[in-house]
C-alpha cells in the first residue's frame, strides 16, 4: 500500500526540470602533484615503487621492503643516458619453499630481448649483473625489465604462483 | 544443499503462475483453440499477466521469496476453482509419421540446451544488466529507479518474469524460464502447420528455428528474445484465427495483451502492435473502430507501467531513446546518436556484409542463424500462396526494427515466419526440407560450427550436465565464460556494502550485492568518465581561454550565445568567468545559472575544477547559450571562457537584458590566449569523483586510461586491491588519507 502512495505522489508531482541552478561549491584551484620522472633503479622500500611496476608481483604488506614475485615480474625503468649501463637484480629464493624446485632458471630480458638465461642450483639471497647493450635501451622513454622464472613455487593454501622475492632492481652505472 | 532443486522449483513455480493465470484468462475468452494450441498459448499469455502482476508486486515493495512461493498457490487454487485447467476438447489432426519421425532431430538440442539453461548463467549481458537488475530490486524488495544504466529504463516484462524464478532459484531459475519459451515457439509452429494444412512447412519452420545457434544460446540465457518471438508468433496466431472469428471480441482482446506484452518485453517489437492494428482494420473492414479499441484498451495496460516509469523516473516516457524529445538528466541524446550509430553499423563496413555474418561467421554480429538460412530468397516463392503471403508480411513488420540494431539475435522474433515461409517454398518436394533441416541440425550442433564459423562466433560449446547438476563448480565454469566475474567476487570480498563502484566496461553485475555501475550506460557516468579521462587527453583540458570583451556597463544578466550550426560537434566550457577590469567579478549565492540545451550541468562550467565542464549533449546549433543571472546589477567589462581545443573558439557573442523579456546582442571583440591547465589534474579528478559518492574504481586492460593508473597510482591517489585477469579494482583515497600520505612521503 505505502508503495502504491508513493508511486501515486511521485506521479503527482512529475515536474519539469529547474530551470536555472545556484552557484556550486568552489573548488581550490592549488597545483597537485604530477608524476615524477622515474629513475633507472627501482628499490621496493622506495614508496613510489609501486609507479615502476608494471605487472608480475604480488601486493606488498605496508612498510614492506621487498615484494612477491609471480611468473613473469616486470618493470619499467627510465635512463638520460644509454651508454655504459648493466642490469641488476637483488632477489632471492627461500630455502623452505624453493630448495625442492631447484635448479630454477631465470631469463633476464631487458625491452623484450633476451639479455640471459642463468640457472640457479642453490636457495638463499643471490644478486645478478650484467652489462646491456645500449642499442637496447631508449634514453627518456619506458624501459622495460622482465624476469621468467621457472619452475615457480605454487601455494598450496590459495593456488599463488610465487617465482622469488625481489628487494631491488633495474639499470646502473657499470663500475 | 545443492542449487538444483532450488532451480527447478523457482522455474517451476513461476512457469505454473503464468500458466495458471494464462488458462483463467483464456477460459473467459471463449475457445477457439484446439488441445495442443491451448497449453502453449496459455503459457505465453499468462506469462504477459504475471509479468505485470510482479510489476505491481514491486511497486508495492514485495519483491520477497516467501510472495513468489505463495503467488503461483494461489493462482493454480483460483485456476483449480474455476475449472480452467480443462482443455478443449478439439484436436489438431495429427503429424504425419514421417514428419514425427523427423522431430527426432530435435532431441539432442534439448539435452544441449536443458543441460546449458540449467548450468550457471553467464551470458554477457544476462549476467551484467538483465539479471543485474533483477538481483538489484529483489535485493530493494522493490522496483527502484537505477538511472546510472540506460538499460533499467527499457521495457522489463521478461525481467519481471526472471524476477520471480530468480527469488526462489537465482541466476539458473531466471534462464529456465527463457528456455520455456524456446520449448514453446516449435510447439506453436508446429501446432500452426497442422491447423493451416501443411504440417510439413511446421515441422520445418520448428526445426529451423529451435535448432538455429543464436537460438539455442539466446533462448538459454537470461535474455528475451526468443520469449519476444514466441509472444510475436503467438500473436500472429491469433491475428490468423481472428480471419475465421471475426465477431469473437476475445480473439482482439487476447491480440491486444499479446501485442502489449512484446512491447513490454522489447520496445523494438513495437510493431507488433502495428500489424495488430493493420489486421483489425483488415479483418473487420468498415466497422474496424470499435475492434480496434478494444485492441488499444487490452494492449494498454502492458505498456502504461513502463511509459508511466519511466516519465517519473526517467523524465522520458520513451527512455532511453528519443531524448532529444524529452532532455532528461539521466540519458544524453548525444550518447544515444552514438550508441544508434553503432548499433545500425557494429564493426561491419557495410550492410551487404549482413547475409554472410548473421549465417556463417557470427562474430561480428554476435551469433549466427546457421547457413541454411542463406536459402532465405526461397521464401519468396511462398508468395504464391496467401497464407505465404500473411507470414511474409508478418515478417517485414517483425524486421522493421532490425535497421536500429543489426546485431543477429535481432533478427529472432522475424525468424518463425520466415522459417514457416521457406518450409512452404520447399514443401513442394518433400525429401527437400527433409534434407534441408537435416544438414541445418547437423551445420548447428556445437562441434560442427567451429569448422566454417568464426571461433568467436557468441554460441553453445557443448552439453553441459555435470555445470547443470554443480558437480562442478560454478565459479570455474563461470570464469570460463566471462573471465571479468572474478573481479567481480573480489568487489564482494574487499568492497563494504554502500559504497559505490564505478567501472568502465560491464561486468557479470549479477553475481555482486555492492553498487556497481558502468561509466558509458548513463549521463552520469558519462560526464564521470570525462573528468577520469581529462587529464590524459589533451584534446579534454582547457588549454585555449576565449575573452570576449564588451562596453562597460552594469548588468543584471549577462549570456553567452554560440553561432554556430555543426551537428558532429558539443559545446563545452570548462570555466566561465566574469571580470571587470582586471578584478573578477565574485561568484555569489545570489547568482542563477541558466543554460541550453543541459541546463542541469552547467553548475560544472562554474565550480572552479578544471576536471569539470558543462557539455552539450547535443551538436552545436546557432542560439546555444549559458547564462548568468547576478539577481542585482554588477559592473561588468568582459567574460572569459576557458575552453577545451575540440571546438571552435570564435562562434560567440555576448548578450545582455534589454527591455522587458528581450535580449539584446552588444558589439563583442572576441581573442585567443592559450593557457596552461592547473597541475595535478589526476588528483583533481579523483578528488570529483570521491565528491560525487564513487569510491572505487574497476578498469580493464582495455580501457583507455589503465595503463596511466597503473602506473601513476601513487599520483592519483588510488590503492589497487586486485587484479583478476587483467581487471583491477582500485579504492580512491580520501582527501585526508591521500594528503596524510604525500605528508610522510608515502
Amino acid at each position: 500500500m505505502k508503495g502504491w502512495v508513493v508511486f501515486l505522489v511521485l506521479l503527482g508531482g512529475c515536474a519539469p526540470m529547474p530551470e536555472s541552478y545556484p552557484i556550486p561549491e568552489q573548488r581550490s584551484l592549488k597545483d597537485g602533484p604530477e608524476p615524477e620522472p622515474l629513475q633507472a633503479f627501482v628499490s621496493f622500500s622506495d614508496t613510489r615503487s609501486p609507479d615502476y611496476v608494471v605487472g608480475g608481483f604480488l601486493p606488498s604488506a605496508p612498510d614492506q621492503f621487498w615484494r612477491w614475485a609471480s611468473v613473469s615480474p616486470t618493470v619499467r625503468v627510465r635512463v638520460s643516458e644509454k651508454r655504459g649501463l648493466r642490469l641488476r637484480v637483488n632477489f632471492a629464493f627461500p630455502e623452505e619453499s624453493h630448495k625442492p624446485l631447484l635448479p630454477i632458471t631465470v631469463r633476464y630480458f631487458v625491452n623484450d630481448k633476451l639479455l640471459e638465461a642463468v640457472v640457479y642450483k642453490q636457495a638463499g639471497v643471490l644478486e645478478f649483473r650484467r652489462p646491456v647493450p645500449s642499442e637496447w635501451l631508449l634514453e627518456n622513454a619506458d624501459n622495460l625489465i622482465r624476469c621468467e622464472i621457472s619452475p615457480v613455487y605454487v601455494a598450496k593454501a590459495d593456488g599463488m604462483k610465487l617465482s622469488m622475492i625481489v628487494s631491488e632492481l633495474g639499470l646502473e652505472r657499470n663500475e | 544443499m545443492s542449487a538444483v532443486p532450488y532451480i527447478l522449483l523457482g522455474w517451476a513455480l513461476t512457469v505454473v503462475a503464468c500458466y495458471a493465470l494464462g488458462a483463467m484468462f483464456m477460459a473467459r475468452l471463449g475457445t477457439v483453440w484446439s488441445r495442443e494450441e491451448s497449453v502453449a498459448l496459455r503459457f505465453v499469455a499468462g506469462a504477459g499477466l504475471y509479468s505485470f502482476l510482479v510489476f505491481l508486486l514491486g511497486i508495492g515493495h514485495l519483491y520477497y521469496r516467501a510472495v513468489f512461493v505463495a503467488v503461483p498457490f494461489i493462482l493454480v487454487a483460483l485456476a483449480w476453482r474455476m475449472g480452467a485447467f480443462a482443455l478443449p476438447a478439439e484436436r489438431l489432426d495429427p503429424l504425419p509419421v514421417m514428419w514425427r519421425r523427423v522431430l527426432w532431430l530435435a532431441a539432442p538440442f534439448t539435452v544441449l540446451y536443458l543441460s546449458n539453461a540449467m548450468a550457471p548463467e553467464a551470458s554477457p549481458d544476462g549476467a551484467a544488466y538483465h539479471l543485474g537488475l533483477v538481483a538489484r530490486y529483489y535485493r530493494e524488495h522493490a522496483m527502484v529507479p537505477v538511472t546510472t544504466n540506460f538499460y533499467a529504463a527499457l521495457s522489463q516484462g521478461m525481467e519481471m518474469l526472471f524476477l520471480a524464478a530468480y527469488a526462489v532459484g537465482r541466476h539458473s531459475a531466471a534462464a529456465m524460464v527463457h528456455f520455456t519459451y524456446l520449448l514453446a515457439l516449435p510447439w506453436l509452429l508446429i501446432c500452426f502447420g497442422r491447423r493451416y494444412a501443411m504440417p510439413g512447412a511446421g515441422v520445418t519452420a520448428a526445426l529451423l528455428v529451435y535448432c538455429s545457434p543464436v537460438v539455442g544460446i539466446d533462448g538459454i540465457s537470461a535474455y528475451n528474445d526468443v520469449a519476444a518471438a514466441c509472444v510475436w508468433f503467438a500473436m500472429f496466431m491469433v491475428l490468423r484465427r481472428m480471419e475465421e472469428f471475426p465477431s469473437s471480441r476475445g480473439l482482439v482482446v487476447l491480440a491486444g495483451v499479446l501485442g502489449g506484452c512484446a512491447y513490454g518485453m522489447k520496445y523494438t517489437l513495437f510493431s507488433a502492435l502495428l500489424l495488430a492494428a493493420a489486421w483489425v482494420v483488415w479483418v473487420h473492414r468498415g466497422t474496424f473502430l470499435r475492434p480496434l479499441l478494444t485492441l488499444g484498451a487490452a494492449a494498454a495496460p502492458f505498456i502504461a507501467p513502463w511509459v508511466l516509469r519511466n516519465l517519473i523516473w526517467w523524465r522520458n516516457p520513451l527512455a532511453p531513446l528519443f531524448n532529444n524529445w524529452f532532455p532528461n538528466p539521466y540519458v544524453q541524446y548525444w550518447f544515444e546518436l552514438d550508441y544508434r550509430r553503432h548499433m545500425s553499423m557494429y564493426s561491419l563496413t557495410s550492410w551487404a556484409q549482413i547475409p554472410m555474418e548473421v549465417t556463417v561467421h557470427g562474430a561480428q554480429l554476435t551469433g549466427l542463424i546457421g547457413p541454411v538460412f542463406l536459402l532465405t530468397p526461397l521464401a519468396l516463392l511462398a508468395l504464391r500462396h496467401a497464407e505465404g503471403r500473411r507470414l511474409l508480411m508478418a515478417a517485414l513488420f517483425a524486421l522493421a526494427a532490425y535497421p536500429s540494431n543489426i546485431g543477429t539475435r535481432f533478427l529472432i522474433p522475424a525468424l518463425p515466419f520466415v522459417a514457416l515461409a521457406l518450409g512452404l517454398s520447399l514443401g513442394t518436394v518433400r525429401w527437400v526440407p527433409v534434407a534441408v533441416v537435416a544438414a541445418h541440425a547437423v551445420l548447428s550442433w556445437p562441434n560442427v560450427i567451429p569448422t566454417y564459423a568464426s571461433q568467436w562466433a557468441w554460441r553453445l560449446q557443448k552439453v553441459t550436465w555435470k555445470e547443470a547438476l554443480r558437480l562442478r563448480s560454478e565459479d570455474n565454469f563461470i570464469l570460463s565464460l566471462l573471465p571479468s566475474y572474478g573481479l567481480t567476487r573480489k568487489l564482494e570480498e574487499v568492497v563494504p556494502p554502500g559504497r559505490r563502484v564505478m567501472g568502465f566496461s560491464q561486468l557479470p553485475e549479477a553475481y555482486t550485492n555492492r553498487d556497481f555501475f558502468v561509466a558509458f550506460q548513463s549521463a552520469e557516468g558519462t560526464g564521470l568518465r570525462d573528468m577520469f579521462l581529462t587529464p590524459l587527453t589533451r584534446e579534454r583540458q582547457a588549454t585555449r581561454q576565449v575573452r570576449l570583451q564588451i562596453s562597460a556597463g552594469k548588468r543584471r544578466a549577462v549570456r553567452i550565445v554560440q553561432n554556430r550550426n555543426e551537428s558532429g560537434g558539443q559545446w563545452s566550457i570548462t570555466e566561465m568567468r566574469i571580470f571587470n577590469g582586471v578584478n573578477e567579478v565574485s561568484r555569489s549565492p545570489h547568482w542563477r545559472l541558466r543554460a541550453r540545451p543541459t541546463p542541469h550541468e552547467i553548475q560544472k562550467a562554474f565550480d572552479g575544477s578544471f576536471v569539470t565542464r558543462w557539455i552539450t549533449d547535443r551538436g552545436r546549433y546557432s542560439g546555444m547559450y549559458v547564462e548568468v543571472d547576478f539577481g542585482r546589477d554588477e559592473l561588468l567589462d568582459r567574460v572569459i571562457l576557458n575552453l577545451s581545443p575540440d571546438q571552435p573558439w570564435d562562434s560567440y557573442h555576448v548578450e545582455v537584458p534589454g527591455d522587458g523579456n528581450s535580449w539584446v546582442r552588444v558589439r563583442t571583440d572576441l581573442t585567443l590566449v592559450e593557457v596552461t591547465t592547473p597541475l595535478g589534474l589526476r588528483r583533481a579528478a579523483v578528488e570529483e569523483l570521491l565528491l560525487r559518492n564513487v569510491q572505487y574504481l574497476v578498469a580493464s586492460a582495455s580501457d583507455f586510461g589503465s595503463a596511466d593508473l597503473i602506473l601513476n597510482r601513487s599520483v592519483w591517489g588510488v590503492d589497487e586491491l586486485a587484479n583478476v585477469a587483467e581487471v583491477r579494482l582500485y579504492r580512491l583515497l580520501p582527501r585526508e588519507e591521500f594528503e596524510a600520505r604525500r605528508k610522510s612521503g608515502k
